[in-house]
């Protein structure tokens, strides 16, 4: 321990107890008297006489006071010590044993008291230093946390990924069609900014193959020719690739990620394998983790695709056949022996499946009438047939064009037939009706005769113009070329031929005002009209009514032949254009005359309609285009 | 003016003779190609009504047999009730000079226009 210093603060001479204090008392103490308060004095003994307001503000409590007195009084005892704040009292009349008592233990308080605070002070220094261990503490607990907290996102991170992968398969596996899977793709990529759409290249055959590509969310596929780069690695910002894809989709094309899709199918020729491309404008460092992404997708992809592909192959090898045969027009089905169906075309009826056990050559359905044909299937000659091909070969049209020859050489032979018939009756009427005129000149003009010869002369005329007529419109024949004719005109040229058929009616021709200028061959014209009034007729048996009105409306001229005949009922007026279809009796109609009007009228540019019902008589309506003339 | 009518119809070589007859001229006819022939360069007329399609020889081909001689000063009307194969053009290059449709509208105007024709 320091030696202590013992002062007495006092403004006269050290008295005489103090000198006695030392000696009675070897402290080990520095004894000092001075007038100021001594910093280094552990104790101090101050006379209480001498306290002064001065004292009292720079008393200090990291030292020891002794109060001195002489005959101090109880009373004055506690004045003292609220003076000095606790401080040790002595009283010089208690002798200086007593006083050096008094001294000790203001000593020993006095170090009990630093020893105290250098006890708290080495207290407080442990503190800061728990205090800074706690910090570091603190400071590893915290870093340890993040560090827990980190793995966990990243362990979470990893969970989600494979979850994601999971699902990403799942989709592949649903997938139904190759156009489906680039969406799914872009759907999976669309965290990766600044990679374009995916393309989709499927190898055909040599230096072709199929382009899949999106185009909003659509998948557009499209045959390409080209070469591309035979590679089982990812190609990244090869300028092959760029290329191959310009060629292909007609654009120019900045980098591009290519992936093969390789799978077990293509190990030994990687020449067939998909690929799959991305256009990007990516830089090196972001294209990396990219492409990491992307490769660990490309297995499952690889073998979705796969599937597709070749369930893709199998369809189409399928439908091919389907294709192949339902382009034939006509029905055609391999049957087993009892009829039943295997495979048929489009144009197969199930009705159809009678024809095998029938005898029948022919078969006439609807509209059609076809040729039966049939093929055994056997795995032997010796064998009985598996199974039957059969084709129905359709003569329809055939069938209708044989007519259609037949009708245009008979109008043919009609044509040439009347031109000879009115040669050799347009001379004698020559003479007649001259020989008529010169012998009007040579009777009287008021005589009978002469009244009578004018009628001669008139009906010859008559007879002329009639035959004219005939001449027109059999000159030609067949080839005659359509020409822009007055329907009116031609109407009116041909109700004379159909005297002898509509004689017993009563019959309204209603031509309209003006002519009805269409563009027809008028022969073909003339046959529609003849049919028409022929059916009208031949509709009403006894006794009625046949109309033929003319008409325009809206740029288009109409004929319509009406009569009051039983009318068709709603089952047959359906089929009443079929060629074949006939209600006549066997001989009587071919069945081809509303047919073939139809297709007269609709070779025009116009259309032939029916209106009718039971018991309400029937309309039939001829409508041409009507030409506009400059 | 003689004028020669060569036509196979009995009523047409009739009205036209009548009819010609009222206007004084000298009239032949005949009912064939090959008598009309005959009668051409017997009769040597100033006009001729030909029909083309007659028995024996037809119009066109007794045009052809003329010599130059028989044609000479004759005006040659070629008649037809088969308009579609003859015209004014086809007549022409035939060796007639007019070509008139049958029938005839009116008589008195064929033997007028005939009458011009050959006072040309």
């Amino acid at each position: 321990m320091e030696r202590r210093t013992i002062q007495l603060l006092t403004r006269g001479d050290a008295p005489n107890w103090w000198s006695e204090l030392q000696a009675l008392d070897d402290l080990g103490c520095d004894w000092v008297v001075g007038r100021e308060f001594n910093p280094a004095a552990t104790v101090i003994l101050i006379n209480r006489a001498e306290i002064t307001d001065v004292h009292k503000e720079e008393i200090s409590f990291s030292k020891a006071y002794i109060l001195v007195d002489n005959g101090w009084t109880g009373q004055n005892l506690r004045r003292a010590i609220n003076t000095l704040k606790g401080a040790l009292f002595m009283d010089i009349a208690d002798g200086t044993a007593e006083l050096s008592k008094v001294v000790r233990v203001a000593l020993s308080r006095q170090t009990e008291k630093e020893r105290n605070n250098s006890l708290m002070q080495a207290m407080r220094g442990q503190n800061r230093q728990i205090e800074e261990l706690n910090r570091g503490l603190e400071q590893v607990v915290i870093e340890r946390t993040t560090n827990e907290v980190d793995s966990r996102k990243a362990s979470q991170k990893n969970i989600s990924r494979v979850r994601e992968i999971i699902g990403f398969i799942k989709d592949l596996a649903q997938l139904l069609d190759v156009a489906d899977l680039l969406p799914l793709i872009r759907r999976q990529l669309k965290e990766h900014h600044g990679l374009e759409s995916p393309l989709l290249f499927i190898p055909r055959g040599e230096a072709y193959g199929d382009m899949y590509y999106l185009r909003g969310s659509q998948t557009i596929s499209t045959r390409v020719r080209g070469e591309w780069v035979v590679s089982p690695r990812i190609r990244v910002n090869e300028s092959e690739d760029s290329q191959f894809l310009a060629n292909a989709m007609g654009r120019p094309f900045a980098k591009v990620i290519r992936f093969p899709l390789i799978t077990v199918r293509h190990q030994k020729d990687v020449s067939r394998s998909p690929l799959l491309m991305f256009e990007h404008n990516l830089v090196t460092k972001d294209l990396d983790p990219i492409v990491a992404s992307l490769s660990e997708k490309l297995q499952p992809v690889s073998w979705a695709l796969d599937r597709l592909v070749l369930e893709q192959e199998l369809k189409s090898t399928s439908r091919e056949w389907e294709m192949t045969f339902d382009e034939l027009a006509e029905p055609i089905a391999i049957l087993d022996h009892d009829g039943r169906v295997l495979r048929a075309n489009s144009h197969w009826r199930d009705e159809y499946r009678a024809v095998l056990q029938s005898q029948e050559k022919h078969l006439k359905v609807a509209e059609r009438l076809y040729t039966v044909e049939k093929y055994p299937i056997r795995m032997s000659l010796e064998d009985p047939p598996l199974s039957w091909v059969v084709y129905l070969r359709d003569e329809t049209r055939s069938q209708k064009l044989k007519s259609q020859v037949v009708q245009v050489e008979k109008m043919s032979a009609i044509g040439q037939l009347a031109g000879h018939i009115a040669h050799e009756l347009n001379n004698p009427l020559t003479g007649i009706r001259s020989l008529t005129q010169v012998l009007l000149t040579e009777t009287d003009p008021e005589g009978q005769v002469n009244k009578d010869l004018t009628e001669v002369e008139k009906a010859s005329a008559r007879c002329q113009s009639i035959i004219t007529n005939l001449l027109d419109f059999s000159k030609g024949g067949i080839g005659q070329k359509a020409q822009v004719l007055d329907l009116n005109e031609i109407t009116r040229k041909t109700l004379p031929f159909l005297k002898s058929a509509t004689g017993k009616f009563r019959s309204d021709i209603q031509l309209s005002d003006g002519e009805l200028m269409v563009k027809v061959e008028p022969h073909l014209m003339q046959q529609v009209i003849f049919n028409l009034v022929n059916n009208a007729c031949q509709a009403m048996k006894d006794k009625g009514e046949i109309t033929v009105h003319t008409h325009q409306d809206k740029g288009w001229a109409f004929l319509e032949v009406r009569d009051t005949g039983p009318g068709i009922v709603e089952s047959v007026r359906e089929r009443i254009f079929e060629p074949f279809f006939t209600t006549k009796e066997e001989g009587e109609g071919t069945g081809l005359g509303l047919s073939l009007s139809r297709d007269i009228a609709r070779q025009f540019g116009g259309d032939l309609e029916c209106e009718s019902s039971e018991g309400q008589g029937s309309l039939f309506r001829v409508k041409l285009p009507l030409e506009i003339l400059s | 003016m003689k004028v020669l009518v060569i036509d196979d119809e009995p009523l047409v070589r009739l009205s036209l003779k009548r009819a010609l007859h009222k206007s004084g001229h000298q009239i032949e006819e005949a009912e064939d190609g090959q008598s009309g022939l005959e009668k051409w360069q017997s009769f040597k007329p100033d006009l001729v009504f030909l029909d083309v399609l007659m028995p024996r020889l037809s119009g066109p081909d007794l045009l052809r047999a003329l010599t130059k001689a028989d044609r000479a000063h004759a005006k040659v009307i070629l008649m037809s009730a088969f308009t579609g194969e003859y015209d004014l053009e086809r007549a022409q290059s035939l060796g007639a000079h007019l070509f008139i449709p049958k029938p005839f509208e009116d008589i008195f105007a064929v033997v007028k226009t005939g009458e011009e024709l050959a006072s040309v």
